[in-house]
């Protein structure tokens, strides 16, 4: 029976080796913080953020659409496989739009899909990067004022590194509380309890991030460290909120969308526009390409098996 | 200071030790002038203390630069910090440039022009002290090293203006092209300490706004 969850654990570990680095990769990319330090932190946070915080995504998720464990397996592995072809392909992915799309896939064949839930997380999609660009714009138009009146280098640095590890370990607890929905919450109900699958789902996520996250945080971070360390900083507070609020909410959404919306917000609020078409494109496929792409696999999936 | 760990304040502590031998270096320097153009004996003793308060200054340097390497400050700092600290240090090895010249080519400054050479040297000095203090002050309080950046600047812009006109006036006087041509070169070196420490003042500008959000 616990073979089942097989596709959830790959699951988790691969969105713990990428989606660490939107909470952590500017610090380590830019060396404010070491690589080792930050990874511990972080999977420690995520892992209390999924068990304290994540009931509320999980209920969502099981609730989707209404599917035996076989059926729960086939959709997290169809989300999974999609995740790393378009991995590969090089092509924008969320996994919380993967997750929803494979469940999606075989609840349309089978007629089991609940619309009102799925109403309420793809406006949470939408709302997300929004969400996020105006809590960068208004965080950073309150702080920046009280950052710029220290006038000493000294204290400015290690308000620096006091921020980056509250603001971190804060990020990661988001990440936990909102994303292990994505991970294990397709078995709420009909394997797992939700303490079983917040407890097993941030185990999964905190692996791949202690594992492999390395390179994508270097990755991101260099993108993201175009901003100075406070806007960057400002950005990951930005994306921590808005995660966390939908965490409340109860609705899975991607932290790659919420930190692009908190760079914009940020630099918005000190006077440069980084936005582009390509971040346009990569944002909008992320809501129809990705979901769509996992519910054809999971679809498929299903009829062969 | 108190809020640097032990490694930045033992940085800090080294960093400013060198700027005080860059000044000291300077001082030396200017010693150095008023004895040549005075006709003084000691010249040549004190243009071997120039050379040595360089070697001082390059010395701190060094050392600094060795303590960064373990890893204090933020990077993007350390590095900013690290080309702050080489540009102070060129002023001194300019300062030892002119006093080497100077005792070995045994320049002659016409008469008339040597009191305007003493006016130079000290606005060079001056310049490079308002330098120290916006350095100073750039750990402490970034407002006041602003103004001192500013202070530096209208030294700097005072020191051109006296170094065109002895130029100009150099070459109005009735003497050897050769030693004008000479008197000229050991001009625009006294000058490089200004310039160089305007230079050195622009680096902390950019620390200071590179950190303005």
């Amino acid at each position: 029976m616990w073979l089942y969850i097989i596709p959830s654990l790959m699951l988790g570990w691969s969105l713990g080796a990428n989606d660490a680095a939107n909470v952590f990769g500017p610090p380590v990319a830019s060396r404010l913080v070491s690589y080792w330090k930050a990874v511990v932190v972080s999977a420690i946070f995520t892992v209390i953020g999924a068990v304290t915080g994540g009931a509320a995504g999980l209920h969502t998720i099981g609730s989707l659409s209404s599917s035996n464990v076989v059926e729960s397996s086939i959709s997290v592995l169809g989300g999974a496989i999609s995740v790393i072809i378009m991995t590969i392909l090089a092509l924008p992915v969320s996994t919380s739009q993967a997750v929803v799309g494979g469940i999606l896939g075989i609840g349309l064949l089978k007629g089991s899909v609940n619309w009102g839930v799925l109403w309420k997380i793809v406006i949470c999609w939408v709302t997300t990067p929004i969400g996020a660009l105006f809590f960068g714009f208004v965080v950073y138009k309150i702080t920046a004022p009280m950052f710029s009146r220290i006038k000493s280098i000294a204290l400015q640095d290690k308000v620096l590194v006091i921020m980056t590890w509250v603001i971190g370990a804060y990020g990661a607890y988001s990440l936990g509380a909102n994303n292990v929905a994505n991970v294990t919450g397709a078995f709420v109900g009909n394997l797992l309890t939700v303490q079983q699958a917040a407890l097993i789902g941030g185990l999964a996520i905190a692996s791949g991030t202690l594992t492999y996250s390395k390179r994508v945080m270097m990755t991101v971070g260099k993108k993201i460290i175009e901003l100075d360390h406070f806007s960057s900083l400002i950005s990951i507070f930005a994306e921590a909120l808005t995660v966390w609020i939908y965490a409340l909410i109860g609705v899975p959404v991607s932290t790659s969308q919420a930190i692009v919306g908190g760079v914009l917000g940020a630099g918005i609020a000190r006077g440069t526009n980084l936005a582009d078409r390509k971040m346009l494109f990569r944002i909008l496929f992320g809501w129809v390409g990705t979901p769509v792409v996992a519910g054809v696999i999971s679809a498929i999936l299903y009829i062969l098996i | 200071m108190f809020f640097f760990g032990k490694k930045e304040s033992g940085i800090i502590n080294n960093f400013m030790k060198h700027l005080d031998a860059v000044e000291e270096t300077l001082e030396t320097f200017g010693e150095f002038m008023d004895a040549y153009l005075d006709g003084r004996e000691d010249f040549e003793e004190l243009a071997l203390k120039t050379v040595e308060a360089e070697s001082k200054a390059d010395r701190l340097r060094r050392e600094t630069e060795t303590m960064m390497y373990s890893g204090a400050f933020l990077p993007n700092f350390r590095g900013d910090l690290l080309g702050l600290i080489e540009s102070v240090d060129v002023i001194a090895d300019r300062a030892e440039t002119v006093a080497r010249l100077v005792n070995l080519q045994r320049t002659q400054f016409p008469a008339d022009i040597r009191g305007d050479i003493r006016k130079q040297v000290g606005v060079s000095i001056k310049t490079y002290k308002a330098l120290k203090r916006a350095i100073k002050k750039m750990f402490e309080d970034v407002e006041e090293a602003a103004k001192c950046i500013v202070e530096t600047e209208n030294l700097e812009h005072q020191e051109d203006d006296i170094e065109w006109e002895l130029i100009k006036k150099l070459f109005s006087l009735d003497v050897d092209r050769a030693v004008k041509l000479e008197v000229r070169e050991i001009i625009g070196l006294i000058g490089d300490i200004a310039d160089l420490s305007e230079d050195a003042s622009d680096r902390v500008e950019i620390i200071i706004l590179k950190r303005r959000v």
